[in-house]
């Protein structure tokens, strides 16, 4: 019941107080009327969550309840729900078990800000995530004609000798497919381990000395996740790349002169 | 034949124009019965909304410029003075220690929570300063002949930009008053009843809130007493919180 707030850094620093310093706030009270007090800032406070570092004090409920005139009573509830469970389905319950009484129930999708702009969130996710993939198939692709280029000699030796060019191209997209799915289970391992361990210890955005998401309702600490699908499909989308790369690659030996290219590379 | 009927019209309509009372005479009048110099009173106002219906016990005075002081005697904001000085408010909270100032869009914030604005109970009544208006109609008001009369404001900075008023055609007093926001759309509408004699001050006012359709406020005045000599220090923006 004392009058004691606690105070974030960014509310000290905006309004240039320290701990021990009064602050007198005005509040309106849950009638709609208006209602003031006076508090002394007894201690600095910072949450992970960026949403609650912003302009912010805290104090107890008994110290704040008979100033806005609520007392014992509340004006709204935040109810947590199990994991799966349907919020809108929950939020429709409450309203028919709450009608007649004045109270209104709605789901977080109903009232958060953040909920419609995720499918737009999403799609640039989807973007981002598909140039990444682009880069790297193009790395690959790249790595792998050239590996086929490199070594004309050794194809041109291979039909001399008596392989079938049919052979030396199945040859070529085999190994170009073994390459890419062995490389790429190990690039998805790692990720895995990677991602295993900041989605424990998470990624501190505080340490880089930006707070660029503060007040946005996202954490300042990052904790990275990624759905299992995505490790096999990469997988299998890098070992395709590979041997769409094999297969134009082999395009080049089907019109390789064998006798030119051992003369050349003699 | 068509001389004769057009001389008649004109003459009805001079007629009409001779007798009927512009808007600037009726705010006049109005003004004229409801001036005093100084004013105090108590009040009860009973605010109902959602959460029930709560009751506040208020003293007033006013003095000749205007100022008014509002002082909560009784109830949940017991203690809480409203100082109004001009356009300015001042409000001393016992929790707070410092005076809240308010100015512009504070004015119309809620007083103790109720349906009234810190603007309906302070106000300057000099309209004829603040708003230009225009008689547009006459109707009856609970078996009472009244004309309406719009208000327009003169200045953006006006709480209330448009307002409607029904004037009781016999005393000259406001029965109902609605009041619009900037956007044109009805807040609320305030009714005003059980008038004093001698400078005439409602003592029955209520109001019906548009927005909210649950709310309501009534403010019952008591103990009202007009032109007695009020101490200035009242007034006093350095004593106000003492």
């Amino acid at each position: 019941g004392k009058k004691e707030v606690m105070a974030t850094p960014m509310f000290l620093a905006r309004h240039g107080l320290n701990v021990g310093d009064k602050v007198t706030c005005v509040f309106r009270t849950a009638s709609g009327g208006t209602n003031a007090a006076t508090f002394t800032i007894v201690g600095r406070v910072a949450y992970l969550n960026a949403e609650m570092n912003g302009d912010v004090l805290i104090t107890t409920s008994s110290a704040l309840s008979p100033i806005v005139r609520i007392n014992d009573g509340a004006l709204e509830i935040h109810l947590w729900i199990e994991e799966g469970e349907d919020g809108d389905e929950v939020a429709k319950m409450l309203t028919s078990l709450l009608s007649g009484r004045g109270l209104a129930a709605e789901s977080w999708h109903q009232v958060s800000w953040i909920y419609p702009i995720m499918p737009l969130y999403n799609a640039f996710m989807v973007i981002i995530t598909a140039l990444f993939f682009f880069i790297a198939s193009t790395l690959v692709f790249n790595t792998m004609m050239m590996s086929a280029l490199e070594r004309k000699k050794e194809l041109s030796t291979m039909i001399a000798i008596g392989f079938s060019r049919r052979y030396v191209m199945m040859l070529l997209v085999a190994e170009g497919m073994i390459i890419a799915a062995v490389s790429a289970l190990a690039a998805a391992l790692t990720g895995k381990i990677i991602i295993t361990v900041f989605g424990i210890i998470g990624i501190d955005l505080t340490a880089f000395g930006v707070e660029a998401v503060e007040g946005w309702g996202f954490p300042n600490i990052l904790y990275l996740t990624l759905d299992g699908w995505f490790y096999p499909a990469v997988i299998a989308a890098e070992t395709a790349v590979s041997a769409a790369a094999g297969i134009l690659a082999t395009l080049r030996v089907r019109k390789l002169e064998v006798a030119e290219s051992l003369r050349e590379e003699a | 034949m068509k001389r004769i009927l057009m001389t008649a019209i004109v003459m009805s309509a001079s007629l009409l124009a001779l007798f009927a009372e512009s808007a600037k005479d009726i705010i006049d009048r109005m003004e004229s019965v409801m001036d005093f110099d100084t004013l105090s009173f108590t009040a009860v106002i009973e605010n109902t909304d959602r959460l029930g219906t709560v009751t506040q016990v208020f003293d007033t005075v006013r003095n000749g410029n205007g100022d008014t002081l509002m002082t909560v005697t009784s109830g949940m904001d017991r203690g809480q003075k409203i100082l109004r000085l001009e356009n300015e408010i001042y409000i001393y909270y016992p929790d707070a220690d410092e005076v809240i100032r308010l100015s512009d869009s504070g004015l119309s914030g809620s007083f103790l929570g109720s349906d009234f604005s810190y603007e309906d109970l302070t106000g300057d009544d000099d309209y004829s300063q603040r708003y230009s208006y225009e008689v547009i109609g006459e109707e009856a008001y609970e078996g009472t002949e009244c004309w309406r009369i719009r208000f327009t404001a003169r200045k953006l900075s006006e709480t209330y930009q448009r307002m409607e008023m029904l004037i009781d055609k016999d005393r000259c007093v406001p029965l109902a008053q609605e009041l619009y926001s900037k956007s044109g759309k009805l807040l609320k509408t305030i009714f005003y009843d059980d008038y004093t004699s001698g400078p005439c001050f409602p003592c029955s006012v209520r109001t019906e809130n548009a927005v909210k359709k649950s709310n309501r406020s009534v403010m019952t005045v008591n103990n009202i007493v007009f032109n007695t000599r009020v101490d200035d220090s009242l007034f006093d923006r350095e004593e106000f919180a003492w």
